[in-house]
């Protein structure tokens, strides 16, 4: 549907004053719909010092503005459940135009460069880089490796309920994963000093997920690492991500899907706009905007989540048409190089 | 392309899915299936003839992708080893079936009932050597955790793909399809799909040989459609069809690709199944030449 696809660009640009009503209009039938579906509003499991939490209602109190310090159990469902009010009823043309949207900006800039035979990969590392994720060498180094072994070991504690051993865990993980074996070589080459302290630091970051991240009913449907990839003018861009956290069901016409982002490092910028990435991913995918966008840090047990809106997966589409230009820039810089 | 799209906006996408996959056969079997299928089973067991002394070909998916897309690979196929994408599809096919038996309630649940259930079975000294039970005893407790994981998020995947109530009959969770050929024969098929379900009853000029309605299939692949997708879906039908020369053409085969959720609806019909066919004989054509 190409014409509906289109109308919903258009609006997303601009809007007239009948259909800022029109937005209102709705924006107010969602409010005061019945929440009657939330996929969420399950039981929730205590474990150990977490607290059972009640349901959420659509008469919960506004959040409070995110917390630096570690966030109890209770406190993160809270952040991942948001304000159930809130959950939007889906937008179906919001997708499509998205999508129309990304496809014009590849045709006007990588487009023509681009061979379907070998696509040119945009994941979240080469959106903050500028350039394609295939071809470069990852550097491997012990903030990398501390990044795989805590997302290894956060996908143990969602899946099991449990980490006895967190380096023993780790690095068990890490090895069952044929595609992380350098990663695991450079761990086992490490020097014993520099091996302590990357244990030492893991083990630190496993303690504080055990005390504060809460165990997440099976009825939530928690799966890990969910991958996404996007093929975009008919394969030759690839938008791509692996999400470590997705909650929730899929939509069948209210927003019902919740994405976490897990953090080993310290805070920065470019991860609020890395989780807002993989919510317009999972909207590509889905048909569905996700309800909620979190990044979960593991060093402090901090948490930032916030609502996903179109605005937010407007400027995501915006952030990688942008981030096409500068990447096309520099592969063209570098096919004449070589010539 | 032979196989349509469905629409990527519509929601539920578990409704759009199970209404295409279950609705009435719209086109005619063939009316001579028997001599079709004797067709097919002639035409592959002379493409058997052409091969190397002792080599036998079993056509899967992931052969008649590569040899059709990258035939270099054939030369040197990856040999086999569990690992958590290769255990997943198992432990997840057996999780769905207690999901959907009403045996568990959550993907989760389930894979965790079906792991300890393997490792179980891994600890007797029965085991055959390379089984998956075994390895999955073999596993430290941070590597299994990253088997049931990936199961889950398999199963999460296939069990929210289909309106499992809007299946009449009860559907067939993990139904691979075999065909062997006759003896001596030495090319077989193997057609993969995740649900094989019957479809609705519908205009009764469809294969009205039989009392029952033809079967479809749902399968559920990784990454995106690569394009050789329909020739993919049509080796499921193909497969089906010469496992089963006592039941009705399929009617179609349902590709899901939920990484990037796409679907394929790929309608089956004697020019489907006769073009699969020249694609799995091309298929083995080359790995002949390349084995040569």
């Amino acid at each position: 549907m190409p014409q509906e696809r289109g109308r919903t660009r258009c609006r997303t640009r601009r809007r007239t004053p009948g259909e800022w009503s029109a937005i209102q209009t709705r924006d107010k039938a969602i409010h005061s719909a019945p929440v009657d579906d939330q996929v969420l509003d399950t039981v929730i499991q205590p474990r150990g010092t977490v607290a059972a939490m009640t349901t959420a209602t659509p008469t919960s109190p506004p959040l409070l503005a995110t917390p630096t310090g570690p966030v109890s159990g209770s406190g993160v469902l809270r952040e991942l459940r948001g304000d159930l009010s809130r959950r939007p009823i889906v937008d179906g043309t919001l997708a499509g135009g998205l999508r129309e949207w990304l496809e014009d900006g590849v045709a006007e800039t990588v487009g023509p460069m681009c061979d379907r035979s070998c696509p040119l990969v945009i994941d979240k590392r080469a959106l903050a880089q500028d350039r394609p994720a295939t071809g470069y060498h990852v550097e491997l180094s012990i903030p990398l490796a501390r990044g795989a072994l805590i997302d290894v070991l956060f996908r143990q504690l969602v899946t099991t309920g449990r980490i006895d051993q967190p380096m023993d865990d780790g690095m068990a993980g890490l090895s069952v994963d044929e595609r992380q074996a350098d990663l695991v070589a450079f761990v086992n080459g490490l020097g014993g000093d520099e091996r302590s302290r990357l244990a030492e630091d893991v083990s630190q970051q496993a303690q504080l997920l055990v005390r504060h991240w809460p165990m997440l009913a099976a009825g939530w449907l928690p799966r890990t690492q969910e991958r996404i990839t996007i093929p975009l003018s008919g394969g030759a861009v690839l938008l791509s991500g692996v999400i470590d956290l997705v909650v929730g069901a899929p939509s069948s016409g209210r927003a019902s899907t919740g994405l976490v982002e897990v953090k080993s490092g310290r805070r920065a910028p470019e991860h609020q706009a890395d989780a807002r990435y993989y919510a317009l991913l999972e909207t590509l995918r889905s048909g569905a905007a996700p309800f909620r966008v979190a990044t979960y840090y593991t060093a402090t047990g901090a948490i930032e989540a916030e609502d996903v809106t179109e605005e937010m997966l407007i400027g995501s589409v915006q952030r990688v048409i942008t981030a096409f230009g500068q990447i096309a820039t520099s592969l063209r810089l570098r096919l004449e190089g070589a010539a | 392309v032979t196989g349509t799209s469905l629409s990527p906006t519509r929601l539920p996408k578990a409704g759009a899915l199970t209404e295409a996959l279950v609705a009435p056969a719209t086109q005619r079997a063939s009316d001579t299936p028997e001599s079709l299928r004797t067709a097919v089973a002639a035409a592959l067991s002379a493409a058997g003839t052409t091969l190397p002394r002792g080599a036998h070909v079993r056509v899967d998916g992931y052969f008649l992708r590569t040899a059709l897309t990258r035939p270099e690979r054939l030369s040197h196929p990856d040999p086999f080893t569990w690992s958590p994408r290769t255990a997943r599809r198992l432990l997840g096919l057996a999780a769905v079936r207690a999901c959907v038996g009403g045996n568990e309630r959550t993907p989760a649940n389930a894979v965790d009932r079906v792991v300890s259930s393997a490792v179980e079975d891994g600890q007797r000294e029965n085991q055959r050597a390379g089984s998956l039970a075994g390895w999955l005893n073999s596993l430290a407790i941070g590597a299994r955790a990253v088997v049931r994981a990936e199961a889950i998020t398999w199963a999460t995947h296939l069990l929210s793909a289909l309106d499992w109530r809007g299946m009449a009959e009860g559907p067939i969770v993990g139904s691979d399809q075999w065909w062997d050929g006759p003896a001596g024969c030495r090319v077989s098929l193997r057609g993969r799909s995740e649900v094989r379900t019957a479809t609705l009853a519908g205009d009764p000029s469809c294969d009205s040989r039989t009392s029952r309605t033809p079967a479809a299939m749902f399968t559920m692949l990784g990454g995106r459609p690569s394009e050789v997708a329909t020739v993919e879906l049509g080796l499921v039908a193909l497969a089906s069809f010469m496992a089963r020369p006592n039941e009705p053409t399929p009617a179609r085969v349902v590709g899901w690709w939920p990484q990037c959720g796409r679907a394929m609806v790929l309608s089956v019909d004697t020019a489907t199944l006769r073009s699969t066919t020249d694609a799995v004989l091309g298929a083995i054509d080359t790995y002949r030449q390349r084995a040569a």
